[in-house]
């Protein structure tokens, strides 16, 4: 075990590539697929285009309804509520604060937003998932204020 | 003025490595480090519904993830070299134990909360591309009468080499998921992986979408736990397996002793003298101190619906893997 301990602490002070920790005790090491020789097509920095197979499994955090890209402005819509979230570096800002409320919709408040989410599809996702027998002692997020 | 002890609780003047007894967590003491003994000012007992804790300090809700941010943003550039520092190593064990327990097999959907600097994810595509090149090579050697068409055929199929698995990693932090992309970019992991900013309390994932859901050492820093429990529960499929990796209580006296003094003395020191950043290393090791015991949290997960909920500990105690079933 110690050495085993001290193998690794010193390749990580040594600053290399740290050994993929494969199921030790059958010595088994994976060789992670890596581009081997290609060192002038690897750049420095790593990609920054959005993936567009996220969107399979990415929603709105607000209605949990789909999203739908916009290469122009590099943003994740969500037409129903008519907000934008924004892709920086190729990593989309899912976080409900990071929505940027898009040109048609600058009337509407936040709060509106939230009261009509709340009487709808939001509070009733979460109550599905509230266990009939026993009450949660630890607070229940239906009262969530935003 | 001399402050009447209560409960025999932590003197702040000393900031010493007192430890905080069992049951007698309250998020109504306020910190008075640079004011006095605690004695001072009157006692609030029922914890106030805004208020919650940020290490002994208590900050409202609202707060608390904020300076949350504030903390990993200032550790990310040196979060994976100090973990090495202050666990000397053993966070790199306690990580694989996870990834034993969970035993992926190509084709699992994985979604790793709070996992910013990307350590369970890299972890998780190792294991699943080990189990595939096992799987080939097992099949390799039962077929070792192929045609040539066969044996074209397998040249010509790019096969994948995950199998399907897939991991999303999802943190609150920027800062954290820039250096986990770099460190993937330079390791070269490519496929497989994606990377969300994202609320553990919010998810943006619909629901029934994955197949395990893991939070490691994120799930103090939360500032409602219950939430991104039942988040977890919604996410993930039926039959899905939630795992979480986080500090807790030392059952052993004497390790806890040991512990407590290495907590409290070493690390913040190790934290400003490395990263010049004492204030976050001692959120650190407070916000461990604040987290709930194994069977309480253990009864948190059972309340957001999962069963078979058990827990294992590791190095005595000093953290622990929780696991339960959304069936």
């Amino acid at each position: 075990l110690l050495f085993f301990l001290c193998s690794r602490l010193a390749s990580a002070l040594r600053g290399t590539r740290a050994q993929p920790p494969a199921v030790a005790h059958r010595c088994v090491h994976a060789s992670v697929s890596r581009p081997s020789s290609d060192q002038s097509e690897r750049t420095r920095e790593p990609p920054r285009a959005f993936d567009p197979a996220l969107l399979d499994f990415l929603v709105c955090p607000f209605s949990k309804k789909p999203l739908r890209y916009e290469a122009s402005p590099n943003e994740l819509i969500n037409e129903e509520l008519e907000i934008a979230y924004p892709i920086i570096d190729g990593i989309p800002n899912m976080i409900p604060q990071a929505a940027r409320m898009t040109h048609q919709n600058k009337k509407k408040k936040w709060s509106s937003i939230r009261s009509y989410l709340k009487t709808t599809t939001h509070t009733t996702k979460f109550s599905k998932y509230h266990p009939p027998f026993k009450k949660p002692e630890w607070g229940f997020p239906g009262g969530a204020s935003g | 003025m001399a402050a009447p002890r209560i409960w025999g609780l932590w003197s702040f003047c000393c900031r010493g490595w007192s430890r905080v007894l069992p049951g007698c967590r309250l998020p109504g003491l306020r910190s008075s480090w640079p004011r006095g003994p605690l004695g001072a000012r009157p006692l609030s007992q029922e914890k106030r519904a805004t208020e919650t804790h940020f290490g002994f300090e208590t900050v409202s809700e609202e707060e608390k993830g904020g300076k949350v941010y504030q903390v990993f943003e200032s550790v990310a550039k040196k979060y994976d070299m100090m973990n090495d520092m202050m666990s000397l190593g053993i966070h790199r064990i306690w990580k694989d134990l996870l990834l034993w327990k969970m035993r992926p097999f190509p084709g699992t959907q994985l979604l790793d909360v709070a996992g910013g600097t990307g350590d369970i994810a890299f972890r998780f595509l190792n294991y699943v591309q080990a189990q595939h090149q096992r799987k080939e090579k097992r099949q390799l050697r039962a077929q070792q009468n192929l045609s040539w068409e066969e044996i074209a055929k397998k040249y010509q199929n790019e096969e994948d080499s995950l199998g399907g698995s897939h991991v999303m990693v999802c943190d609150i932090n920027k800062e954290m998921l820039k250096i986990g992309k770099q460190k993937a970019h330079a390791q070269g992991y490519k496929a497989g992986l994606a990377w969300v900013l994202g609320d553990a309390e919010e998810l943006p994932f619909d629901d029934d979408k994955f197949d395990v859901y893991t939070i490691a050492f994120g799930i103090r820093n939360v500032t409602h736990i219950d939430r991104a429990l039942q988040e977890a529960h919604r996410v993930l499929k039926p039959g899905g397996r939630f795992l979480c990796l986080e500090f807790s209580q030392v059952n052993n006296p004497l390790v806890s002793r040991l512990y407590d003094v290495y907590s409290f003395q070493v690390i913040p020191v190790l934290g400003e003298v490395i990263a010049g950043d004492w204030k976050s290393y001692q959120y650190l090791v407070e916000s461990i101190r604040q987290f709930p015991s194994q069977e309480e949290f253990k009864e948190m997960i059972e309340d957001a619906g999962f069963q078979k909920v058990t827990y294992e500990n590791l190095t005595s105690g000093i953290v622990a893997i929780h696991s339960g079933f959304k069936l």
